[in-house]
This record gives structure tokens, C-alpha cells and sequence, in this order.
């Protein structure tokens, strides 16, 4: 007889976690700066139409899915035909090889952290970051020199602490992570407000502003656009990786679906909108201290985070490493939580097939993952950083992504899925969402590749060379192929896979 | 501060915090519902 599945403690805890998994570093660093460059307040209609035909109804369909079957998504693409629980350990996979790399961001907030007390990043972060991370030159790492070395200590040290936060909270499964959500998800949101506050009270912060919300609304003619917008709520919402189908696992099965995908997609986005406040704001204010146009200040990425606003915090006229210690414990407290969603939805899979105990699962992802990601704090693992995050965005999670609507749409009885969903909701659903998983999601997402892929084969990416690509890009979706592949064929726990498809039927 | 730019202020705010607002009501009220039908 199968145990007594994990619980939420409560609805509210569940949302929590949502919203954890879904609001991360890229809310923060990403969101303000795409928004900006595709037509600033403009930008909001593309977003918001693809919130609503694509974001949420593809958060609808992982919630309830793992909802319905009871089971990640390994399990859950196993029930509706049988060899595609392949597809949903490759899913799965991916998602352990994010918070594999994803970890380092944490490892380099943490070096943060402990720098900010006494602003170690002066007047020169760009100098600092690369000395933080004993990067070697783009150059020689071209030339196959210095692709990877000794980890760097401070790196490894942030790792350590890192690995240590994601097996505490996971250990004790999800009734653990519901108390934990309840601090990690709200406390980023205050620090981003104090943050805000200072930011609007500084000299040249509405010119900030001004730059990320006046709209240039000939940009939306641009196809480009409209793409960036889909590529922004897709990334931004923790799809495809089957962390949504492993938190909607945890739950009862006539527990309310639509409802809760629709809050998590409004707070998710609503936080991405709220931070720009906070990055322009501070944006504005450097420009104006260094007398260049906001344009010039504008980043992206990690520049953004590890140089752009740090450099910001040490121009500010006081409390500096007050508002340094804020700010990396806002990063910290962002990406904690979706670092170990991710970890959950490879574990799930595995508790689910094998019935191993969460703390086994947690301590061994742990012991395995941590040694693996020591790679990316060696001297060229901010390389390897690039090129893995870069194949499994631009390529793996839309390809699984797209894999998903089409099983679900197609494959699944997709109306007899609304019609439970309803059932459940406290917000019915109409067609469209039918429609939505049926054409404009996969159509979306199938655009999206084939543009990535003639990008890719037109130009090598960031100037890597090819064989760095081909291992560190296209390497490890196949290494994600055939771990699920072993994993899919790995028998024992067939039976409880089989008897859960039969159950559907 | 150009005026399209705070109606864009506006209409972002109105969509995501009001819709926000709007789903959170409907999941209080279900709360309700359910503690009143048990």
C-alpha cells in the first residue's frame, strides 16, 4: 500500500511556494531591462496578453495536472501514455541541472553579502566581480586555456552555504518548506520596498523611471517584441521544468486549481513590475551622479546585479553597506526559493517511482549536485555558467514546454481535464484555455526555437568556441536524455506507474 | 514625467494588483463558502 502522500499545510502555504518558485532573481534583474528595451511602458500590452494566453493557462495546466494524477511530472506524463514518463524525467532533469548552475548565482550573492559590509567593490565592480571570481580572460578561455582550474575558495564557500540552506529546508519535505515560504517569499518583497523607498528619494530617480515606463509604442510592430514578451512570462513563471506539476502534486486532489494559478501569475508578475521601480529608481540616481544619459547605466543579467547596482549603493550618500547587506539578502532570499523548487521537482519524480524517504532524496541530490557545481566556480566556470544556462533557456525548456501543451492538448482528454478543473475551481475555465494550449502556446514556443536555433546556427553564441558549446550547450540536454531514458527503464517502481495510468482509465 | 507614461503606470498597476486584488476576494469568499458548507 502506497503511504500518505506529503501535504501543504495549508492553501496560503501552497500559493506561498507558487509564488516562491515563480519570483526570482530574473524578476529583478531581467524584467526592468527587457521591459525598457522593448518599449518601455509599451511593453505591458505584449506581456499581459502573454500572461493571459500563455503564462497562466500553461500554470493552470501543470498545477492541475500534478493535482489530478497525484504525481511529478515523470509519473504524471507516464499515466497518460506510458513511455512518456522519459519525457517527464528529461523535464525533471532539466530542472536539476538549473539549480545546479543556478546555485552559483546564490555562491556569488553570498561573496556579496559578506563584501558589502565594507563595499569591497569601491569605485570598480566590473574589476571586482572578475577578481571575485578569478575569471579567466574570454580570450584565452577562446584558445582553450583556462577553461576550468581550481575552484575559487569564496565561491566554493557561498556553494557550501548554499547546498546547506536547500538540504535544511528540504529534508523534511513539503511541510517543512510551507513554514519556510511563509519568511523567504515576503521578506524579499519588503527588503525591494526599502529598497524603492530609498531609491525614490534619491536625486534623478524619476528620470529612471521616466526611462522604464514612457511608452514607444511603434517598437510593438516589432515580431521580436511580441516574442521577447511570450519568451519573458514563460521564463519568468518557472515553466516547463515540472516544479509546478511536483507543487500541485502536494496537494489534495479536489484542492481549487485555477484560482491559485492566477494569483501565482499576478504576483509573479506584479513583482517583476514593482522591482523596476526599485532598479530605475537607483538607475536614475547613478546616471545622474556620473552625468551620463540613464541609457548608459541600463544592464542586464548579472552585470546588472553584480555591477551596475552595487556601483549604485556605493554612490549613495550614506548607509552603503546597510543597503548593500539589503540588497544581496534580496537576491539570496529570491533565488533560495526557487533553487529548491527545482530540486523538489527531480526529487518528487524519484520519491514517486521509488518511495525513497525526503531525506535520503535531499542529503543524496546534495552530495551529488554540490560537487558537480564546483565546476562553475572554477576560473572559467563563469563560462560554463553561460553556455548551459543560455542551451537549457533558450532550447530545453521551450522545447519541454512545447512537448507539454502538445501531450496535454492532444494526447490527454484536454475537456474532460477543464471540466475537472471546474469542478475544483473557484473560477471556471471556458474554451479558450482549450484553444490556448492548442495553438498560441505551442505556436508561440515553436517560433521561439526555431528562431533560437537559426541564431545559434548562423552565429556562435557569446563568442565561445564550438566545441565549448556543443559539450556545455547541446551535451547536457542529451545527458538529460539519457539519465531520463535510464530512469524511465529503471523497472522496479513500473508497476506504480502502470496502476496509476489504469486508475485514469 | 510624460502623461503616457503614467498611464502606463496606471494601467499596469490596475491590471496586475487589481486582478491580484480581484483573485484574492474570490479566494477569500471560497474560503467562506466552504467553512459555511461544512
Amino acid at each position: 500500500m502506497q503511504p500518505q502522500r506529503d501535504r501543504w499545510d495549508s492553501r496560503t502555504a501552497f500559493i506561498m511556494a507558487a509564488i516562491g518558485s515563480a519570483v526570482g532573481l530574473g524578476n529583478v534583474w531581467r524584467f526592468p531591462y527587457v521591459a525598457y528595451d522593448s518599449g518601455g511602458g509599451a511593453f505591458l500590452i505584449p506581456y499581459f496578453l502573454a500572461l493571459f494566453t500563455a503564462g497562466i493557462p500553461m500554470l493552470i495546466l501543470e498545477m492541475g495536472l500534478g493535482q489530478r494524477l497525484q504525481r511529478a511530472a515523470p509519473g504524471a506524463f507516464g499515466a497518460i501514455r506510458r513511455p512518456l514518463e522519459w519525457f517527464g524525467w528529461w523535464a525533471a532533469g532539466l530542472s536539476a541541472c538549473i539549480v545546479i548552475y543556478y546555485s552559483t548565482i546564490l555562491s556569488w550573492s553570498w561573496s556579496y553579502l559578506y563584501h558589502s559590509l565594507e563595499l569591497a567593490w569601491g569605485a570598480h565592480p566590473d574589476a571586482f566581480f572578475s577578481e571575485l571570481l578569478q575569471r579567466t580572460e574570454l580570450q584565452d578561455f577562446q584558445q582553450g586555456r583556462g577553461t576550468l582550474g581550481l575552484p575559487v575558495g569564496g565561491l566554493v564557500i557561498g556553494m557550501a552555504l548554499t547546498w546547506l540552506t536547500i538540504y535544511l529546508i528540504l529534508r523534511r519535505g513539503v511541510r517543512n518548506v510551507s513554514k519556510v515560504v511563509l519568511i523567504t517569499v515576503p521578506l524579499p518583497l519588503v527588503l525591494l520596498a526599502v529598497l524603492l523607498v530609498r531609491g525614490l528619494t534619491l536625486p534623478g530617480a524619476i528620470d529612471g523611471i521616466r526611462y522604464y515606463l514612457t511608452p514607444d509604442f511603434a517598437k510593438l510592430k516589432d515580431p521580436a517584441i511580441w516574442l521577447r514578451a511570450y519568451g519573458q512570462i514563460f521564463f519568468s513563471l518557472s515553466l516547463a521544468s515540472g516544479v509546478m506539476i511536483a507543487y500541485g502534486s502536494f496537494r489534495a486532489r479536489d484542492a481549487e486549481v485555477t484560482n491559485s494559478a492566477l494569483i501565482t501569475g499576478l504576483a509573479n508578475c506584479g513583482t517583476s513590475f514593482f522591482a523596476g521601480f526599485a532598479v530605475f529608481s537607483m538607475l536614475g540616481y547613478l546616471a545622474q551622479v556620473q552625468g551620463v544619459p540613464v541609457a548608459q547605466v541600463t544592464n542586464s543579467g548579472t552585470g546588472l546585479a553584480f555591477v551596475t547596482y552595487p556601483l549604485a549603493i556605493s554612490q549613495l550618500p550614506a548607509l552603503n553597506a546597510l543597503f548593500g547587506v539589503i540588497f544581496f539578502i534580496t537576491l539570496l532570499t529570491l533565488g533560495v526559493d526557487s533553487a529548491f523548487a527545482l530540486q523538489e521537482a527531480f526529487t518528487t519524480g524519484l520519491h514517486d517511482k521509488w518511495n525513497l524517504s525526503t531525506e535520503r532524496l535531499a542529503r543524496g541530490f546534495v552530495l551529488i549536485a554540490f560537487p558537480l557545481s564546483l565546476i562553475f566556480t572554477t576560473r572559467g566556470g563563469y563560462y560554463w555558467f553561460d553556455i548551459v544556462d543560455k542551451w537549457i533557456c533558450d532550447f530545453g525548456l521551450v522545447a519541454a514546454g512545447l512537448g507539454q501543451c502538445v501531450i496535454v492538448a492532444y494526447l490527454y482528454r484536454s475537456e474532460d481535464f477543464r471540466r475537472w478543473l471546474n469542478g475544483v475551481s473557484e473560477v471556471a475555465l471556458g474554451r479558450w484555455w482549450i484553444h490556448a494550449l492548442r495553438f498560441v502556446t505551442p505556436l508561440v514556443l515553436l517560433w521561439i526555437l526555431v528562431m533560437n536555433l537559426r541564431t545559434e546556427l548562423s552565429e556562435t553564441y557569446g563568442g565561445y568556441p564550438r566545441w565549448a558549446t556543443n559539450l556545455a550547450g547541446w551535451g547536457t540536454l542529451a545527458l538529460c536524455a539519457v539519465v531520463g531514458c535510464v530512469l524511465w527503464r529503471l523497472g522496479r517502481g513500473r508497476r506504480a506507474i502502470d496502476a496509476l495510468a489504469n486508475r485514469e482509465e | 514625467m510624460p502623461l503616457s507614461a503614467w498611464i502606463m503606470l496606471a494601467f499596469g498597476a490596475l491590471v496586475l494588483y487589481g486582478g491580484l486584488a480581484v483573485a484574492l476576494a474570490i479566494a477569500h469568499r471560497g474560503r467562506r463558502r466552504r467553512r459555511g458548507s461544512q
